[in-house]
Formats: structure tokens, sequence, C-alpha cells
């Protein structure tokens, strides 16, 4: 306790008196006001720390009673101890009066210099006591009203049972029981098991405890608390804090920073000047250095120079609260490779709102730039050989179609005159120059069928198909009852029951018409025709097949059988221009689907042909 | 009315003329044939200005070509068919072309048939025949 200098208060109309008794009272410690007057005396009891009051009784004007009277009136002024100094011996009277008002004790004249230095002394220590006292208690209300609203959590625990003996209302608050239900239980109550072993282990020590537990909460919600503990006197002086929002934190921050570590992406920090302050995994394999590397570089050393003022400008337009969600720009490596990126950057803010860096994600996406631009050059060069195909098309087109005309036009007249000659002159001519007419004719007959084939064959090139839904039973129906009335033997049909298709309607009629009649064709000679129709289904797409018992071929020249004019038989056998089959695989090409054919002389033939199926989502053009 | 005894032919192509011509000459189906070689002449012929309908031109049957130089087959089915005066005259198209398209266009204009070349004589003789036979009783019995 700091040592403070004691005032003393002298008052007596005498001044010999005070020096004597200041003579007698001298201590280091003490300091001694004096004076002969009441008045003067309440003066400077009002604005000075008086300690103690000597007080003469019997004094003219005022005398010792009333002053104390009025000491004792004052608040400022009621605690100071006073001791009368009167001369009047043991006056009764006199006595009570001093208690009265409040007197602590008296002394009697003339003074006892022992019995006055002894009563000064006591009255002193019990006055300083008092003081103490007082001072301390102002200090535990102080402290009291401190722990009671500290947010951490206060408390005693006996280091033995772990029973919470005091605590602050941060206990009650945090977990939601009442004070009288936490009151001496256990700890151990509130943790889960594996707080409970640590707080086991660590029991048994001293000094200071560092540790973290679980808590819950009566609603069974857990939180997170933080133990500082002195031990002492085997008793536990805690004091925990909540860092339940902290260790979310936590585990928010490693969850990112795994994140931005295993990111493919460069992920990278920048102070204002551009000095990298971080730099992530993605980040050296996009750009080669290495992080200890990159801590000691710029972003001026991965930009080229010439977007310098592009780089600049996006940096002050983040610092003045644009965002840039993405845009694409060009970035150096180490290796003094030139890339394209895609980066977004944004602002990071300190827990003050202050700027601290600029957070960059790039995405390295120099290969997709290139496939762009391959993707953009082979659009156009398509685009040209379409149009350059359009343009063959359709020279093509009106090519066969104008040479298909101007050749009909005579062959008409060869064919005409023929008939003429045969039908009104036959009666002048010999049998050989008719027979020679008939040839003339027939062939003329011929030609102009190859014409009208190679016309049909030519035109495919340029048709759009006109899909729409077919029912293959009626169209396959039509085309057998028009090939029944055939010359030879009537063909026994086997057809199967055909499932719905999506094409276009005469050109599949066409297709059916050539298959069909070919087979009737073919098995002219058989004894027993028979003609199978038939189909699979497949993932995507039917598989038809047309069969036949009759000539067949040699398989080993199937892929011939679809070529324009070539034939697996002579006109003799099999009257025919050899375009039918190469019309078909055209129209089936232009349907998305496949022909094919299998043959063994003398058994017969079988044709297939796919039609794909119908995709909801995307016609099949 | 004048003149509808006569079968005009409007044909550019020689070949194709005359093989017509030998069959309306073998079937005896008119007395005389005009060939005209392109639809010009026939529209002056019919069509001539400041005549009076006494006497004007009428044909007992119009052979009509589409594909013809200066002024094509459609052209003179439609200027044929939409006067009042003329639309009578029966009109056969013929052309070498099987196209729907053209069928029905000139079933459109008005054509009251039409062949196709090469012209299937049979056929020919009886769509001649039936079609002028059908004319002239009209004509008969409507005197106009």
């Amino acid at each position: 306790m700091k040592r403070r200098s004691i005032n003393i208060l002298l008052v007596d109309d005498k001044v010999s008196n005070l020096y004597a008794l200041e003579e007698l009272l001298k201590k280091k410690d003490r300091n001694f006001l004096k004076t002969t007057s009441g008045k003067e005396a309440l003066k400077l009891a009002f604005n000075n720390k008086i300690h103690l009051i000597i007080l003469d009784v019997q004094m003219p004007e005022m005398d010792g009673f009333e002053v104390a009277q009025l000491l004792k009136s004052n608040k400022r002024t009621r605690d100071i101890p006073i001791i009368f100094a009167t001369a009047e011996k043991k006056e009764q009277r006199s006595i009570m009066r001093g208690m009265e008002e409040g007197a602590i004790d008296y002394l009697f004249k003339p003074l006892d210099p022992e019995i006055t230095r002894a009563k000064v002394e006591v009255l002193l220590k019990i006055q300083l006591q008092k003081n103490e006292l007082q001072e301390k208690n102002a200090i535990l209300e102080k402290y009291q009203i401190l722990i009671n609203n500290c947010i951490d959590i206060i408390c005693t625990i006996d280091a033995e049972t772990l029973k919470f003996e005091e605590f602050n209302n941060a206990l009650t608050q945090l977990i939601s029981y009442s004070a009288d239900e936490i009151k001496n239980t256990s700890l151990l109550f509130y943790i889960g098991d594996e707080s409970r072993k640590v707080v086991e282990e660590i029991k048994n020590q001293d000094g200071i405890l560092n540790f973290e537990t679980q808590i819950y909460c009566k609603n069974r919600e857990q939180k997170w608390l933080h133990w500082h503990v002195v031990v002492k006197n085997d008793k536990w002086y805690a004091n925990a804090r909540d860092i339940t929002e902290i260790k979310q934190i936590e585990e928010i921050k490693n969850y990112l920073s795994t994140v931005v570590k295993q990111s493919s992406d460069a992920i990278y920090l920048h102070d204002v000047d551009g000095k990298i302050i971080s730099w992530n995994r993605g980040a050296e394999q996009i750009y080669g250095y290495l992080e200890a590397e990159a801590l000691q570089m710029h972003i001026w050393n991965i930009i080229p120079g010439h977007l310098y003022e592009e780089a600049k400008k996006a940096i002050n337009d983040l610092l003045l609260g644009e965002s840039i969600p993405s845009l694409e720009a060009k970035r150096l490596t180490k290796h003094g490779k030139m890339i394209d990126v895609l980066f977004s950057a944004s602002i990071v803010l300190d827990s003050n709102k202050h700027l601290k860096s600029i957070a960059i994600t790039e995405r390295d996406i120099t290969e997709q730039k290139l496939s762009e631009s391959k993707i953009k050059d082979l659009n156009v060069q398509l685009q040209n050989n379409v149009l350059k195909l359009q343009m063959t098309n359709k020279d093509l087109e009106s090519f066969s179609y104008t040479v298909s005309h101007d050749l009909r036009a005579p062959l008409r007249a060869i064919k005409g005159y023929s008939k003429i000659l045969l039908l009104d002159y036959s009666h002048e001519l010999q049998t050989e120059p008719i027979k020679l007419l008939n040839k003339i004719e027939s062939n003329a007959q011929r030609m102009g069928g190859l014409i009208d084939d190679l016309l049909e064959f030519s035109r495919l090139g340029g048709k759009t198909i006109k899909k729409s839904k077919l029912d293959l039973n009626t169209l396959v129906k039509s085309v057998v009852t028009e090939n029944s009335v055939s010359p030879n033997k009537h063909p026994g049909f086997k057809i199967a029951n055909l499932p719905e298709i999506s094409a276009d309607y005469s050109l599949m009629y066409q297709v059916l018409q050539n298959l069909i009649s070919n087979a009737v064709k073919y098995s002219g000679k058989k004894e027993k025709p028979i003609i199978e129709i038939g189909y699979r289904e497949k993932e995507n797409d039917f598989e038809f097949f047309i069969k036949d018992n009759g000539a067949g071929f040699n398989q080993e020249y199937a892929d011939k059988l679809f070529q324009v004019f070539h034939r697996l038989h002579s006109t003799e056998e099999f009257e025919g221009t050899g375009v039918g089959l190469a019309i078909v695989q055209r129209i089936i090409q232009k349907h998305g689907g496949k022909v094919w054919a299998d043959g063994e002389i003398g058994i017969g033939a079988k044709f297939h042909f796919t039609i794909p199926k119908i995709n909801q989502e995307n016609e099949k053009l | 009315m004048k003149n509808y005894k006569e079968i005009i032919l409007v044909e550019d192509n020689v070949d194709d003329a005359d093989l017509i011509l030998r069959i309306l000459k073998k079937y005896k189906l008119s007395e005389k044939t005009i060939h005209l070689i392109n639809g010009e002449e026939v529209l002056d012929m019919i069509l001539k200005p400041n005549i009076t309908h006494e006497n004007r031109y009428f044909p007992k049957l119009i052979i009509l070509d589409i594909k013809m130089p200066k002024v094509d087959g459609f052209t003179v089915l439609e200027k044929l068919k939409s006067d009042k005066k003329t639309r009578i005259i029966p009109i056969v198209m013929f052309s070498s072309s099987a196209v729907e398209d053209d069928i029905r266009k000139a079933y459109e204009r008005g054509a009251n048939s039409y062949v196709v070349k090469p012209i299937d004589y049979d056929d020919f003789k009886v769509t001649i025949e039936q079609i002028i036979n059908f004319w002239i009783n009209v004509n008969e019995v409507c005197k106009f």
C-alpha cells in the first residue's frame, strides 16, 4: 500500500498548544494543519483531505462541539475522526455532548503524551483501515460489473470434480441453462466424448492450461470453446471464449484454400502496385513460375508490354468499384510463350473495408481459341465447298435436263417414223426389212428408257427429300399389286407387318418399285417364285430386306450392282437399264441409310436397306 | 362462223409435227391441217382485230405444243381461253413434259386435253376424235 501523507488538523485557540501538540505527534508521514479558529478549521477541513482532527473544546467564538457538529453534518467531512481536547475533566455532560456529535475520543488537558500518542495512532489506524476497506469495496464492485458483463465465460471450477462453482452470466447465456441448473454440475456433463477425453487428460496438470472443447447448449446446439485456465489451490480459475464462428471460418478457410491450391486455374493476388502476394499451383502450371519466384515478381512481368495500358485501366476500374467477371486477355509465360486467358478480377478488402489486394483468376484458353479459329476456318472452307457443290449441282442438273430433253426429241422422231413404217407400210416390205425396223424401234425404245433413267438419277442429286410418316404396309401393298400383273408366273409374296417410318413418299415408292420389280423380274424363270419382304428393328434404325428365290448373282461382284449401268446379267437374260439400283442407293443414302445385297447364283438374292428411326429432337436430313 | 373444218397444229419441231400430221391424215381426222410453228402465228390468225364475228376464223381444233419460241403454248392457251369469243375452240396441249405442274397449269388455263410426247397413236386418235365430235355437236346445237 502506498504511503500517503496523513493530514492531521489541530484546532486550539492557544497557538502554543498547537505547536506542543505538533511536536508531540510529529511523524514522518504526518502533516499538520493548525488553526486557532473554528471557522478556519472548517475551511481547512473542507478544502483538504483530513485524516484526523484534534479539536479543542473551549474556544471563543465557536467551541469545539459546534465545529464538530458542522463537520458531521457535511457529507464530505462527516467521516473524519475527531479527538476532543478538553480541559473539563471527565465532565459527564461534556462527554455525552461530544458523543452525540459523533466524536470518537476525548483527551483531557493537560494532555498526557503517551495517551495522546496512543489514541492518535489507534484512531488513525482505524480511519486508514476504514478507507482501505472502502477502496477495496469500490474495486470489488468494479470487478463484479466487469465480470458479469464479460462476453467470455469467467468461472471457477473445482479441479477434482470439475463442478462449476462460480460463473458469470456469459455461461448461462451461452448454453441457455439457468444458473441454478448449472451450479454444482460438472463441466463433463456439457461436453461431448472427444472433449471429455481432452479434459480428463488435462485435468491433473498444473499451472496454466489452454485447450478447446465442444459444449452442448440446452437445445443440443453445439458450440466450441477455447479455455484458458489458471490452476491454483485445487481450483480452476477459468476463462472460456466462444470460438464456434472462428472454427467455422477456419473450416471454410481451409476448404477455400484447398480449392484454390488444387485449382488448375491460376489464382493469385497482387497489391495495388502489381506486386504478386500469392500464387497457387494452377498459376505455377500455367505460367511456369514457381511460387517462390512469383512472389518476387510483379504482374507486369506476365503481362505483355503492349497490354500494360489495358491492364492499368482494368485495375483502375476495379478500384472505382467496377467488377471484372470475365475478360479475354493475353499473358506471357516464363518461357516467353504468349497465351490467351480468360480472367476475372475482384478487390479484396480488409476488415476496415480498406483495399487490401486484388484477386485474379485466370483460365488458359489458348487451346480453345486455336480450336475456335480452326473451326472458323473450317466453316469458311465448308461454306465455300458447299457453294461450289451447289453451283456444280445446278450445272449438272441443267446439263442433264437439257441433254435428256434435247436427246429425246430426235429419239421421238426415230421411234415415230419407225412406227409409221411398220404400221402403214408393212405390206410393202419384206420380212427382213420389217425385222430391221423392229430392231430400230426397240433400240429407240431402250434409249428412251436409258435417258429417262439417267435423267431420274441425275435429278436425285438436287432433290430435297420431304419426310413424312409413312405406313410401309400400304406402300408395299400398292407396289406389289402393280408388280403382280406379270406375264410370267405370278410370284408368291410373304410380307411381314412393317413398321411406320419417316421418309419421302415418292422416293420410297421408287425404291420399293425398283427392288420389288427386280425381285419379280429375276425370279420370273423359277417354277415357284417366292418373294419375301421383312425387317429387323435395331437401336437406331430399321433394316428392311427383299428376298427372292430367283436367278441370284455372284456375291463377289455385289458392290458393282449399285453402280450406274453396271449389270451382272445380259439384257437377253433379263431386261433392264442398270440404273435402277443406283437410283435406289442414292435415295436410301439421302435418307441416311445404307443398301447392300447378298446373292447366290441360282439360289436367289436378298437386298437390304436401312432407314434411320425418327429422332424426336432433331430430324436427320 | 367459218372454217371449222380445219385443225391447227402449232409445233416448232419438224419431226414431231410430221408425225402428228401423218396420224391426222391417216385417220382422216380433218380435211385440212394448218401447221404453224409458233404461238404468235396462231394468235394472229385467230385474234385478228377489226373483224366481225361472222368473219372470224374458227378451227375445229388446235393442237398446241408448249415449248415454242416467241410466244409459248401457255400464253396462247391463256389468251384464247380467256377471250369469250374464242374460248369455245377446243385445245389439246401437246408436250414432252409429263411434269405434274405443267399438266395442272394446262388444265387450269382451260386446256381440253393434254397429250405427252412421244404419243401413243391409238390413244391420240381416240382423244382427237372424241374432242372433235363433242365440239361439233356443241356448235350445231348452240349457234352463237
